[in-house]
């Protein structure tokens, strides 16, 4: 499941436990992600789905849910 | 195992993009005719109101690109770090400047006049002014930036952002730290018109980031680029000492 997926990956890059991050729980303000920590994870899908994501798009992303619609968005 | 990170990164500082002919056209403006009187005054007032003690200038290297990075107290950081580099070094250093400066016209005249300046937006988006520094610094330039992206109300040193570790750490260019003191009693934050009073300059041994290169191997590059913004602020608070 690409879901479980980025949760492992999200949740490797932020150095959390998996069990903590919940698929609603805002990533910058409920888990203190910085901006750039949010483009290391751009970083990391790149890396792991060959997908160039642009930084700007940083701005769509809130949730884990959002990253899993945009992650789904650029595999198409 | 490679966990390197850093192509999406190198991607976003335009690194895969040959330079264009001329990188450097956009910051040369007319102001740059005015530089050599402005530190001239600079220095004079200095010499009268507010001498500058500059320890370990031999510290900064001949041949750029580097980058000189400083903790922020003042407006007059700036002219305070380059008054006593040769003139032909001077004119080629770059900075970064917040919009919040840059987009004021006075304030922009006087910027220009002392340095090629690259507008950088810290709270919206700062990946333009990291490219643009990234293509000065691939240009062969260098550049000075004051990492804590403000000027420090009480003298303590904030903590840095990271924009300083990316672009060392992608560019292969050594750093080199440096402490301030004495501005903010010379030019308050606000303040219309310098103080008299004493600045010391320290510039420390510029840091190497070959290790932190050969560290991405291993660790993910936000984390490589974090060690390194975080040591050149330890250096730094080491030069106040």
């Amino acid at each position: 499941m690409i879901e479980d997926e980025i949760k492992s990956l999200v949740a490797k890059v932020v150095k959390i436990p998996e069990e903590k991050l919940k698929m609603d729980a805002n990533l910058f303000t409920d888990l203190g992600i910085d901006s750039l920590l949010g483009v290391e994870i751009f970083a990391a899908l790149d890396k792991k789905y060959k997908i160039d994501i642009p930084e700007t798009r940083l701005r769509d992303v809130k949730t884990l849910a959002d990253l899993i619609k945009i992650v789904s968005e650029f595999k198409k | 195992m490679n966990e390197d990170t850093s192509a999406y990164w190198r991607r976003l500082l335009d690194l895969d993009k040959p330079l264009t002919a001329d990188p450097l056209a956009e910051y040369r403006s007319w102001h740059r005719i005015l530089r050599s009187f402005f530190f001239f005054l600079f220095k004079l007032l200095s010499v009268i109101f507010f001498p500058i003690k500059a320890s370990g200038i031999e510290n900064v290297p001949q041949n750029p690109p580097f980058i000189i990075a400083s903790n922020h107290l003042s407006v007059a950081d700036y002219p305070s770090v380059v008054a006593k580099l040769p003139s032909s070094l001077r004119d080629r250093l770059h900075a970064l400047a917040t919009k919040h400066f840059y987009d004021n016209p006075t304030a922009r005249f006087f910027l220009k006049i002392g340095s090629n300046i690259i507008r950088i937006d810290t709270v919206l988006d700062f990946f333009p002014a990291l490219r643009a520094a990234a293509r000065v610094l691939r240009a062969g330039e260098p550049i000075f930036i004051a990492p804590e992206g403000t000027r420090s109300e009480t003298g303590e040193v904030l903590p840095f952002k990271m924009g300083v570790g990316i672009l060392a750490v992608e560019l292969n260019v050594p750093v080199v730290p440096v402490y301030i003191k004495g501005t903010y009693e010379v030019i308050p934050s606000g303040a219309g018109m310098f103080r008299p009073g004493k600045i010391s300059v320290y510039y420390g041994k510029p840091i190497d980031p070959a290790p932190y290169i050969e560290k991405k191997k291993t660790t993910q590059a936000y984390d490589v680029y974090k060690a390194f913004t975080e040591d050149l602020r330890a250096r730094i608070l080491e030069l106040s000492k």
